[in-house]
């Protein structure tokens, strides 16, 4: 004991100077990749070869221009707007409304169809691939965004189901009785009174899901083929493999940047929310 | 308390949201076991039951093997080397080891809001032997006979656990830190009080209080060493012959690409096996009474 604690204090001094050289070492691997990608965006693919570090030149948006309309970003972007609004709204909805009747009322199978739902968070997604493509396909929803809006929201159900039974949970009964007191239906009073006092689980879901549909690839690479459907990441990575014969980056590099700014961004504006979000999702799940 | 009672109205409260739940993950899910005794191109929906004749062809396929290898392969280091990076960030940050500490505790997590495909294809680009940042680094300090990093086996494989570690540690470290926190600094008083410096109060309290959260992220790490699919598929496409194979992008690869759809389902049957066997030997394991402080 004396020896480990000798030598802690002789060390302690080192060890902080080490440390904090990790940590801005580490800060600047984390960091610099994305600031060279921001800034290169802004550069012609000719002077990219030229000097791989140097800033632009001249600041132009030809890429970003180029990649919104030729590459067909644009398209992507607004695809991944669509697809990503209309799963949150579709899974939060009905993940809702199950969580809220798991929460606060009591019927036979209720256990049942609670472990149900939490079960689907440990398949792992390559096990039901095929089928749910060729499900998809049955349905006539293949490379729809129907199709792809509808799978997303039932891959989101477990996960929301999760956290907002946690969170309805919370409310007081005492609430709902009161509302069927003033003579709410059970709908108005879930729709008027319920769902508006769950906004904060609601939030932390939305985030979840915004984020992880936003950056989804492999489903949208299975179920949508068309071009003009894609989402960024698929619309990306199709990118990437065609430019890498053309030779021609400056497109993908301002790609990359739109698909990357509005995650980043709205991690900064919720920062605190978020990182309350994964604990609650990783201790309880 | 009748209004708790109603059934049939929290049936049809539950129904929407498990009718969609039943068709898009329950249905195929229990389909893929049936899929994975058969032979079928896909073209219609005949099947031909072969039995365990899939599993017999896997057995003897060698890029099966070589899939599975380098999955573990990826698994085993990245969940080595993740937890530990994290598990030094967070003791940093949280023990105010490190000045800055809420600048680093926001910036390590971006890599985790970015989409993979963004992440491989930003690394894909870093790593270029031409213009990409490593190589231009490195020629600062002379080195002029470079590797194209994707190109060659062993640093494609080097390649794509440094990615996915890169991708990971800032989540890792935002999980350890909320369970540091939630550790009574009474603990780390009577450490101090006890005369024990920073190295043994990790050691005597920090360490054996993060068992619990140990065994979750253990259970991630599986899953996700295991899922290796977008980084690999974008930045190597399983390539250099095959050293970057992952279980996932061979199980693609069958289905999607080469239209054996039995097949592929029976490789994601065995992935799913060994993860879930995994998972919970790893549980088990790990098992301990939880602490309550």
């Amino acid at each position: 004991m004396e020896d480990e604690n000798t030598l802690d204090r002789l060390f302690s001094g080192a060890r902080r100077i080490i440390t904090q050289c990790v940590f801005m070492v580490y800060g600047v691997i984390v960091v610099f990749p994305m600031i060279w990608l921001g800034y290169t965006a802004f550069k012609p693919t000719s002077e990219l070869f030229a000097s791989a570090w140097a800033l632009p030149v001249e600041w132009k948006l030809d890429n970003f221009v180029e990649a919104w309309t030729e590459a067909q970003i644009g398209d992507f972007f607004w695809n991944s707007i669509f697809v990503t609004i209309s799963t949150l709204v579709l899974q939060l909805f009905l993940g809702a409304m199950a969580s809220y009747a798991l929460a606060k009322y009591r019927f036979r199978g209720q256990n049942l169809v609670y472990y149900g739902f939490l079960a689907g968070l440990m398949f792992p997604i390559f096990l039901g691939l095929v089928p749910l493509f060729f499900l998809v396909k049955t349905l006539g929803l293949l490379d729809t965004h129907l199709g792809i809006i509808l799978v997303y929201a039932a891959f989101g159900i477990p996960f929301t189901v999760f956290v907002l039974t946690a969170f309805f949970r919370t409310i007081p009964t005492t609430i709902m009785e009161a509302g069927i007191m003033d003579g709410c239906g059970h709908f108005t009073l879930f729709l008027r009174i319920m769902l508006p006092l769950a906004k904060p689980g609601l939030t932390t879901v939305g985030i979840f899901t915004f984020i992880s549909i936003w950056n989804e690839y492999i489903l949208a690479l299975v179920l949508l083929s068309s071009s003009h459907l894609r989402t960024l990441p698929l619309g990306i990575a199709v990118l990437q493999f065609v430019q890498f014969y053309e030779v021609d980056f400056g497109a993908l590099f301002a790609g990359l940047v739109i698909v990357m700014l509005p995650t980043l961004i709205c991690y900064i504006v919720l920062q605190e929310q978020i990182t309350k979000g994964i604990t609650v999702g990783a201790v309880k799940g | 308390m009748s209004l708790q009672n109603n059934g049939r109205v929290a049936l049809l409260f539950v129904l929407p949201a498990f009718l969609f739940y039943l068709t898009f993950l329950i249905v195929p899910y229990a389909l893929a076991f049936g899929v994975s005794f058969v032979k079928w191109r896909g073209v219609t929906l005949n099947m031909e039951y072969t039995g365990l004749g899939n599993f017999a062809k896997m057995i003897g396929d060698p890029f099966f093997w070589k899939s599975l290898y380098n999955t573990v392969f990826f698994t085993v280091l990245t969940g080595i080397i993740v937890p530990c990076m994290a598990l030094y960030f967070a003791v940093a940050v949280t023990r105010k080891l490190v000045a800055g500490a809420r600048f680093f505790r926001i910036t390590f997590f971006f890599p985790n809001l970015i989409s993979q495909v963004a992440i491989a294809v930003l690394w894909w680009f870093a790593l270029n032997p031409e213009f990409g940042i490593l190589s231009n680094f490195l020629r600062l300090f002379g080195f002029t006979d470079l590797p194209s990093w994707l190109g060659e086996p062993g640093w494609a494989r080097a390649a794509i656990v440094a990615v996915k570690v890169w991708a990971a540690v800032g989540f890792y470290m935002v999980l350890y830190v909320s369970a540091i926190e939630g550790i009574p600094e009474d603990y780390y008083d009577a450490c101090k009080i006890d005369g024990a410096g920073e190295w043994q109060s990790f050691r005597h309290v920090t360490l054996p209080l993060l068992s619990e959260m140990m065994k979750v992220t253990g259970v991630f790490l599986l899953l996700n060493g295991f899922g290796t699919f977008d980084v690999v598929r974008i930045m190597t496409d399983g390539g250099p012959d095959r050293a970057t194979e992952t279980l996932a992008t061979y199980i693609y690869e069958n289905a999607f690409e080469l239209g054996k759809f039995g097949y592929a389902t029976t490789i994601a049957m065995t992935l799913f096996l060994i993860t879930f066997s995994l998972a919970m030997l790893s549980l088990w394991i790990q098992r301990r009474d939880s602490v309550e402080y």
